[in-house]
């Protein structure tokens, strides 16, 4: 399977390098931002394409730690571009400045955009004062996926984890997140997002009384 | 009308090969070598009903495909021609096959969710011996059916 990828995926960047055709449909660049309706992505698709990314990085880790972490530098990537996205596309687009403003928004409109629904809950840490959670109790993205024995403190959740990071890094509120498995009983798939804001947030957060 | 009971299950995957076999019946599990073959049977009726020209319905459910002493076996195809045999055994011999296919669609179903794990291997026999989820669920459907 891994070699017959392979040989797929230069094939088609090698086609499409030597043809010179022009395109026939419109470049993704070219489509409309507006368009909302019916431009849902269908759930089969996607879990074929994140299971692909998910077994091409496992080609190439050795261990969870890196794992987690090529993850949620592809939802890094991710997450960059969906500040502009999401928030032009919102009816009445709203500047966050504040810490709870912004992880309410994405415990909402972003979740809402994501997966079609809000986050379970928004939560802040008792220990730490720049710490809060954003928890999922069944999580999209882990719907299809069961990891093996060997690995079990991975969680694929660590690409919605980049992805946040990314959104709060291009939002100016620079962080860390990591997903965490915190199953109960009635929801065995339950994640926590765990995010550690950076220090110059708080001190900004402060100023700003 | 008493519900029929259901024997075993067996999965085969595109060239025919047997990825899972449950005898639903612990006690029967020195009948294996009759369910083996009677899934070798039941294998060579599906590929003579795809393979026919002249059928008109592009049904998964294939319905059923005979009946053995007291087995009657049905069959489930799938768009990746994995193949879901189903053996149930009815004392009135009247089985209303509705239920069945229901029952199919929903082993099917979860035979899906358990392929999509890309942490799984690629289809082999290995692939749902090994997967949690696809025993439990199946374990639930069987349980689900004997209750109702």
């Amino acid at each position: 399977m891994q070699s017959t990828n392979k040989e797929l995926f230069r094939s088609s960047v090698s086609e499409s390098l030597k043809s010179t055709a022009p395109l026939m449909g419109k470049s993704v660049y070219e489509q409309n931002l507006n368009k909302i309706r019916n431009s849902d992505v269908n759930l089969s698709s996607f879990a074929f394409i994140f299971s692909e990314l998910i077994q091409r990085i496992q080609s190439q880790v050795s261990g969870i730690q890196e794992f987690e972490e090529k993850l949620n530098e592809h939802g890094y990537r991710v997450g960059q571009k969906l500040v502009e996205l999401v928030v032009w596309r919102e009816r009445n687009p709203k500047r966050e400045t504040r810490i709870l403003g912004i992880l309410q928004y994405i415990h909402s409109s972003v979740w809402k955009y994501l997966f079609g629904k809000h986050a379970d809950s928004l939560e802040k840490s008792k220990e730490a004062s720049d710490e809060y959670m954003i928890v999922d109790n069944n999580p999209l993205l882990n719907k299809f996926i069961s990891v093996p024995k060997e690995m079990n403190q991975l969680n694929c959740c660590a690409y919605l984890a980049g992805i946040i990071e990314g959104f709060l890094d291009s939002a100016q509120f620079p962080c860390k997140a990591s997903a965490h498995s915190v199953p109960l009983s009635q929801y065995p798939y339950r994640t926590v997002i765990l995010i550690k804001l950076d220090p110059s947030v708080i001190a900004r957060e402060e100023v700003l009384g | 009308m008493v519900k029929p009971r259901l024997v075993f299950l067996s999965i085969a995957g595109p060239k025919d090969e047997q990825l899972y076999l449950e005898i639903i019946d612990p006690k029967e599990k020195h009948l294996l070598a009759r369910y083996q073959y009677l899934g070798e049977l039941s294998l060579d009726v599906i590929n003579d009903l795809v393979n026919d020209g002249e059928r008109t319905s592009n049904d998964c459910f294939l319905g059923l495909l005979g009946v053995e002493e007291d087995i009657s076996t049905y069959a489930f195809y799938s768009n990746t021609k994995v193949k879901f045999i189903l053996a149930v055994k009815a004392p009135d011999y009247v089985v209303k096959e509705t239920e069945i296919r229901q029952l199919l669609r929903r082993i099917y179903t979860i035979h899906t969710h358990a392929v999509c794990n890309p942490f799984s291997m690629d289809l082999t026999p290995e692939t749902l011996k090994t997967s949690i989820y696809f025993k439990e669920s199946l374990h639930q459907l069987i349980s689900d059916w004997n209750i109702h």
